[in-house]
């Protein structure tokens, strides 16, 4: 059976990410996190003192360089384009309430195929919401959500995150007294600086070329019957599934999981808000990262809505723990939706229009 | 009769641009936007038509024709 390049790349690709992934986690990352977008902005949100839940505090080298991994190869490929203006607030509304979504659940998409392929049936309940949600989402999308149109900035517009992110390079490598290293959970569970900032790199080079989206192979699925996006995380999936499994580290079930949350409820309906936010913002966390990095100043604008979402979730006591989702998560998320629902209907328009 | 693919600001633009032309009888179908044409991951709209100037252009951000494995643009928007 022939395949398409653009499939194949993605499965390719996939399984690079998938084998980075689990070299993190040997190296050093917390269990079934080699990535996660939600718990690593939400960690550098805790090394620059934004919230103060000593065990998730440090600037993870992957964030950094799956942003400036991006940069560097729209730059070389010519596809670095300064690009936004298309409602930016409601934009980084969007991306802060899809952190508390994630938080809620304990993990942005990418995490949740990782734990999945882990064996963590926790991910199961996550996924079926994450996929509502993105369903949800395309109901909008149908019928008349629209954020409006971007326009074309000038350089120092779609460079400015970019730099920011090597800046706090810079800092993390010369002036690291100046940030918050956690010493004990899982901020304090990391690889080898330079081993991580290659990782996101590498990754971030990946993600750009390929378009890696965990929201949109779903919602291509849901819009068009198009398969061509799921194969990325299909890839990931499979790959980390075979070395959990050779590693002996596979463990099936729902109790007693790394860094995830039992409460099944909470899952579906924190996974069914990041779902949602996805599908409206057009990617999920990584693809974020990835399009602010191409100098898309819409997608930095959903980064910073994570970064102070992850920040009050810490803040306010809305993000789960090993031991459960919070009342205050609760009424978050619950919030977060119908504010969600609300701004999507507010942004419909009508199609004759 | 050619085949032309659309790519737009926004879903909705090409939601309301496969409205229009399936109203005029104009064979069109939204699917996702090739890695050749954009690193985006929007929607695109294919359309058989003779020309491809064929309703409002509002919403469209740039048509273009495949001929053997290239893509040759017919239309890019002026707006930026």
């Amino acid at each position: 059976m022939a395949i398409s390049s653009e499939k194949r790349n993605l499965l390719i690709g996939g399984a690079i990410v998938g084998v980075i992934s689990v070299a993190l986690v040997v190296l050093g990352n917390p269990k079934n996190m080699g990535f996660c977008i939600a718990c690593f902005i939400r960690d550098t949100a805790g090394a620059v003192g934004l919230h103060r839940a000593a065990v998730v505090q440090y600037a993870r080298p992957e964030i950094i360089g799956l942003v400036l991994g991006a940069f560097l190869i729209s730059l070389i490929k010519g596809e670095f384009k300064p690009r936004g203006g298309s409602s930016p607030m409601i934009r980084f509304a969007l991306g802060a309430f899809m952190m508390v979504g994630a938080l809620t659940f304990l993990g942005c998409p990418l995490r949740m195929i990782i734990r999945l392929a882990g064996g963590d049936l926790n991910a199961l309940v996550g996924l079926a919401g994450f996929v509502c949600g993105i369903g949800c989402g395309c109901y909008f999308l149908n019928n008349g959500f629209s954020l409006g149109k971007s326009h074309n900035q000038g350089l120092g517009e779609g460079v400015t995150f970019p730099v920011l992110q090597a800046l706090l390079l810079v800092v993390l490598l010369f002036v690291p007294s100046i940030l918050i290293f956690s010493e004990k959970g899982p901020g304090s569970m990391r690889s080898p600086l330079f081993f991580a900032l290659a990782a996101g790199l590498v990754v971030g080079v990946i993600a750009q070329r390929i378009r890696m989206c965990m929201a949109g192979g779903v919602r291509d699925i849901i819009l068009f019957r198009d398969f061509t996006l799921i194969c990325g995380p299909l890839a990931i999936f499979v790959t980390i599934l075979i070395g959990n499994i050779a590693m002996g580290s596979f463990k099936l079930g729902f109790a007693g999981q790394p860094v995830a949350s039992p409460d099944g409820v909470w899952n579906f309906l924190g996974m069914l808000l990041c779902g949602l936010c996805a599908a409206l913002l057009g990617g999920c966390p990584l693809r974020q990262l990835i399009l602010a990095g191409e100098g898309n100043t819409d997608s930095a604008m959903a980064c910073l809505g994570m970064l102070v979402g992850a920040a009050f979730a810490h803040n306010w006591g809305l993000a789960s723990s090993g031991d459960g989702s919070t009342a205050h998560g609760h009424v978050a998320v619950i919030f977060g939706l119908i504010a969600v629902v609300v701004l999507a209907v507010i942004q419909m328009k009508r199609k004759e229009a | 009769m050619k085949e032309y693919t659309a790519t737009f600001h926004s879903h909705f633009g090409a939601v309301k641009f496969n409205h229009n032309l399936k109203r005029m009888g104009i064979t069109c179908a939204l699917r996702p936007v090739p890695r050749a044409l954009s690193s985006s991951c929007g929607t695109c709209a294919v359309f058989e038509s003779e020309e491809w100037n064929v309703t409002n252009l509002d919403d469209v951000e740039g048509i273009y024709i495949k001929e053997k494995d290239r893509w040759l643009s017919v239309y890019e928007t002026s707006e930026n």
